[in-house]
């Protein structure tokens, strides 16, 4: 042995000085290990300290009846969705119908704007009937409308240019003083309000359709809100007394304790809260509660068969169409909640596996919020793993064809240049990508979207700049160095007989990739995809960024163009709320638990890719 | 006729075409890595160069941000200023009357503070993760005997460099700036926190175990840094490590060397390049990270630079510097990522994207070309 033949060095504590380097670089692997060790700790304390939290602000929740009340938000929620769809299809058939006149009515409007506000002191002058004054004001008026651009008023471009003129022509005599609309505006209104009539009055009964059950909400809100505000104001003297309470057991200093008493004797609570006088009006609005949803069936129902058949706007048939679509499900949600609702009562315990489910597939995350913080992960989840897809669909083609060419076709030249081209990529930190997103590649697509001709696919033109496909892009572009890199290590590791062989035997380089090389590599690349899938599921900035920010489920009616929509994600919900919340509350626990699943998640893609990887590493 | 003759020409086409594809798909991809880049050059380069003399706007890399002030003194023509300039000037010039003026936050001044604290931070980070990362994997590779632990503890690291940048964020602030016991100089001790009473006294001040303060820090981002890229870097160093040949040990040992000159002459030597390579990529991935500092050591708006507000000798002055908040390149192009864009702010965000991104770039290059180099020179 080696050890024999060494000379024997100073010992220091018994240890010689190979032990101690030895010592040395295994204190560090032990304090890797240990740091390693201690995020999976952290990260579980803070995060399992959340359900307990949960589940006594649920059983609140349900105490103090607003958990009744939640039913009728929702409800009420629910039906302003469909008349946001029947207002926009009512304005996309205006548009397309009454183009002009709208744009008339609304340039009117906007006229006013500067010659009321630059005008006041001429208008001041005119009031008072000054001499001169309607010479002064006339100038003026002439002088301003000169100078309007049509782009600035007419800011939807709705207008042509001979309506333009004559609106400019028609507001020469008007009068500031009266106020009326010109002539020719009126006639625009008047034809705008007869030929969109019968619309009109559909589209108020739609959106009047729940009036009974809104006032009943609105009353509810109120009363549980003060119940909410006492029972928390309870709970807290409650707390504070027992704190007192401790702390008069533990001091031994007589002048604190006496002032401690005194304290005490100033907290008053309850025995206990009395949740059942309190949440009495909810209870009794049952049957109101049940009406008053009859009544929106009814006059919903109604109100949606009045709605036109017929449109010149192909938006305005299809958001239509949606309606018709949409309005039974929401009737039927409206059934299901109405009998949930029936069923709640203030003191049914709020079971621990359902206050966990309720963070894991509840449908909201609202914080810092006066009536009730819910924390429900799914629209988070939902929206990460949509871009995530959306990123993949776009990386992995490109990515994996990339590798091919690059591995079976491409020059020694070729090579040289695409892959460190392809490597530097990764290289762009994602705020970069993100602020590229916001700046240039959001602005773009929207233009592009806006072209008539692809009025057609689905989700164009689009509303908002920052949304699902524009950080799925982004995401794709980060994705790519990854897939293909590995793709090509992949590739790579296919012996070279297998393609000599099928080279071999008068297969075109083509067949020889797609039914040799591609079967044999499969699983290589599928480890790539996965390990594309976990960089893009983790990346933080470029969805903070660019996503959009808006924590709701997607409207799945609409299809694909559910990618124009704004969206908000796992990761993004971290960074943006970590920096605002104090440590150890609720909020922040929840952001923890944010965070565990998403370690969870990114682990098991890493341990399933390792696997493929070893695995093939054994071949 | 030969009837074959028809049958290999379609197939001839088929094979072109495909060919076509793959090469289409995979050009889009360099012209849309490319386009980036030459998109954020173009728009940024105006702002770092001059075309006139000394060519580099020094002001822009040399000045601290600021708050931006638009403002007219006749119709129709713009000045820019920044916000102490604006001050002065309008001391200057009391008549001059100002007309719409308009301040525009973080887009005025340059890029100094956010450039330093950025270096300080990955300084920082580097020499905490290399020291720890490279010694974990000689031991995990030299010393520790092979089993079934230790190749659990290296899958567990492998698996652990997949982890998102954010939840090393959390886990830092959780373990870095709020965790009190963490033993931080002090010049007055705070007995509210339970360890405050095992203060040791120095000559300045105190050694106390308090935390460093809830607040942010430099060092906290730093060291939260370090663990994110710790099993990036340990992975990395074991593959270049395994890669030099067994033989190399066995000769040198076989030779009488001791199992650390053994490691001192006859392998690091010759994993070093690979090590380097791997940490300037490191260097890379923690330059251009934003999420794990947002929380742990950035601010948005900061006067001076962290050596200036430091007071203290020796220890304490770099403690005094360690445990400031600072400024960081990723972090203030999120800060005004946010804030409404505009024609006038467009300049700054401009350049300061442009050289975060050329700073990185020049890094990233770096290590694909040592990466490309050592492969061609070092074969055995």
């Amino acid at each position: 042995m080696a050890k024999h033949f060494q000379k024997k060095g100073r010992r220091i504590l018994g240890w010689d000085l190979q032990d101690w380097i030895k010592g040395f670089f295994g204190t560090n692997a032990t304090l890797s290990i240990v740091i390693l060790l201690l995020i999976c700790f952290y990260l579980i304390r803070e995060a399992v300290m959340f359900f307990p939290s949960h589940h006594q602000g649920l059983t609140l929740y349900r105490q103090t009846g607003q958990e009744f009340v939640g039913h009728l938000i929702e409800e009420v929620d629910e039906h302003a969705k469909i008349v946001a769809m029947t207002d926009q299809a009512y304005y996309r058939e205006l548009d397309e119908k009454f183009g002009n006149e709208r744009g008339v009515s609304d340039s009117y409007e906007a006229l006013l704007e500067p010659l009321e506000d630059a005008g006041e002191d001429f208008i001041d002058a005119l009031d008072d009937e000054e001499e001169g004054a309607q010479e002064a004001w006339d100038t003026f008026a002439t002088k301003t409308l000169s100078k309007v651009y049509k782009k600035e008023i007419d800011t939807f471009n709705r207008l042509d240019d001979d309506s333009w003129n004559a609106l400019l022509a028609s507001m020469k005599g008007w009068d500031p003083l009266e106020g009326d609309p010109p002539a020719f505006v009126e006639e625009a209104r008047a034809k705008m309000k007869e030929g969109m009539a019968s619309f009109e009055l559909a589209r108020a009964e739609v959106s009047a359709a729940d009036d009974q059950l809104d006032s009943l909400r609105g009353k509810l809100v109120k009363i549980a809100s003060v119940v909410r505000e006492d029972a928390k104001a309870e709970l807290t003297s409650a707390a504070r007394k027992i704190a007192l309470e401790q702390g008069i057991a533990s001091t031994t200093d007589p002048d604190k304790k006496a002032e401690l008493e005194e304290k005490l004797s100033e907290v008053k609570i309850m025995d206990s809260f009395p949740f059942a006088a309190r949440s009495t009006p909810m209870a009794e609005s049952k049957d109101a509660h049940k009406a008053a949803a009859a009544d929106l069936k009814a006059k919903l129902t109604a109100g949606v068969a009045k709605l036109p058949a017929e449109f010149a706007s192909q938006p305005a048939a299809e958001l239509i169409e949606r309606v018709r679509k949409k309005t039974p499900d929401v009737l039927e949600e409206l059934d299901e909640s109405v009998a949930e609702a029936a069923r709640w009562r203030w003191d049914k315990p709020v079971g621990y596996f359902d206050s966990a489910l309720q963070f894991f597939f509840g449908r909201d995350w609202v914080t810092n919020s006066s009536w009730h913080d819910f924390y429900g992960l799914l629209p988070l989840f939902t929206g990460s793993v949509l871009i995530s897809c959306i990123a993949l669909a776009i990386a992995v083609p490109f990515s994996v064809g990339a590798a091919i060419y690059v591995n079976r076709i491409a020059t020694r030249l070729e090579q040289n240049i695409i892959k460190p081209v392809i490597e530097m990529v990764q290289a762009i930190p994602s705020v970069v990508l993100g602020i590229f997103g916001i700046l240039v590649l959001g602005e773009g697509l929207r233009e592009f979207s806006q072209v008539e001709a692809l009025s057609w696919i689905p989700g164009f033109p689009m509303q908002e700049r920052l949304n699902i496909l524009n950080a799925g892009l982004l995401l794709a572009l980060m994705a790519v160095p990854t897939i293909f890199t590995l793709c090509e290590d992949a590739l790579n590791n296919v012996p070279r007989s297998f393609s000599e062989a099928s080279l071999a035997l008068g297969a075109s380089r083509i067949q020889t990739v797609i039914k040799v090389i591609l079967p044999t590599a499969i699983s290589g690349i599928f480890a790539a995809i996965l390990l594309g899938l976990g960089r893009v599921i983790g990346e933080t900035m470029v969805v903070l960024l660019v996503a959009g920010n808006k924590i709701a489920m997607p409207d799945w009616g609409a299809g694909v163009g559910v990618v124009a929509q704004p969206t908000h994600t796992m990761t993004g919900i971290i960074a943006q709320e970590m920096g605002e919340v104090a440590d150890g509350t609720l909020h922040w626990r929840a952001l923890f638990l944010v965070g565990l699943v998403l370690f969870t998640i990114s682990l098991c893609i890493n341990v399933a890719a390792q696997r493929i990887i070893r695995r093939l590493s054994h071949l | 006729m030969n009837p074959f003759v028809a049958k290999t020409k379609t197939r001839k086409r088929k094979d072109q075409a495909s060919v076509v594809i793959f090469a289409v798909a995979t050009y889009l991809l360099v012209a849309c890595a490319v386009g980036i880049f030459f998109k954020i050059a173009s728009a940024g380069a105006p702002i770092l160069f001059a075309s006139e003399d000394s060519f580099i706007n020094w002001d822009f890399l040399t000045k601290n941000p600021e708050t931006l002030v638009v403002f007219e003194i006749e119709e129709g023509e713009k000045i820019r200023m920044d916000q102490t300039d604006f001050t002065e000037w309008k001391k200057e010039n009391p008549g001059v009357e100002v007309l719409n003026e308009k301040t525009h936050a973080y887009t005025g001044g340059g890029i100094l503070g956010p450039l330093v604290g950025t270096a300080m931070l990955v300084v920082t980070c580097m020499v905490v993760a290399l020291v720890v990362g490279v010694s974990a994997s000689v031991y995990l590779n030299e010393y520790a005997r092979k089993g079934l632990l230790m190749n659990a503890i290296r899958l567990a690291i492998m698996n652990l460099a997949g982890v998102p940048s954010v939840v090393f964020g959390l886990f830092g602030f959780a373990l870095f700036c709020l965790s009190d016991w963490w033993p931080a100089l002090t010049y007055t001790i705070n007995e509210e926190r339970t360890m405050g009473y095992f203060a040791i006294p120095l000559t300045d001040g105190y050694l106390s175990f308090q935390g460093w303060g809830s607040g942010s820090s430099l060092f906290a981002g730093g060291l939260t840094l370090a663990v994110m890229v710790l099993p990036v870097i340990i992975a990395a160093c074991e593959e270049s490590l395994k890669a030099v040949p067994k033989g190399f040990r066995e000769a040198s040992l076989a030779l009488g060397a001791s199992k650390w000159q053994c490691i001192r002459t006859a392998v690091l030597p010759y994993a070093t390049p690979g090590i380097l390579t791997a940490s300037i990529l490191g260097v890379t991935r923690v330059a251009g990270e934003t999420a794990p500092i947002m929380f742990t050591a950035a601010v948005a708006d900061k006067a001076k630079l962290p050596w200036e507000e430091a007071e203290g000798n020796g220890l304490f002055w770099l403690s005094d510097v360690m445990m400031q908040s600072v400024q960081a390149l990723p972090y203030h192009i999120y800060t005004f990522a946010r804030l409404p864009n505009t024609e006038e702010t467009a300049a700054t965000q401009n350049g300061t994207v442009f050289v975060f991104l050329m700073l990185v770039s020049v890094f990233a290059g770096l290590s694909i070309f040592l990466r490309i180099f050592f492969r061609n020179k070092l074969k055995w």
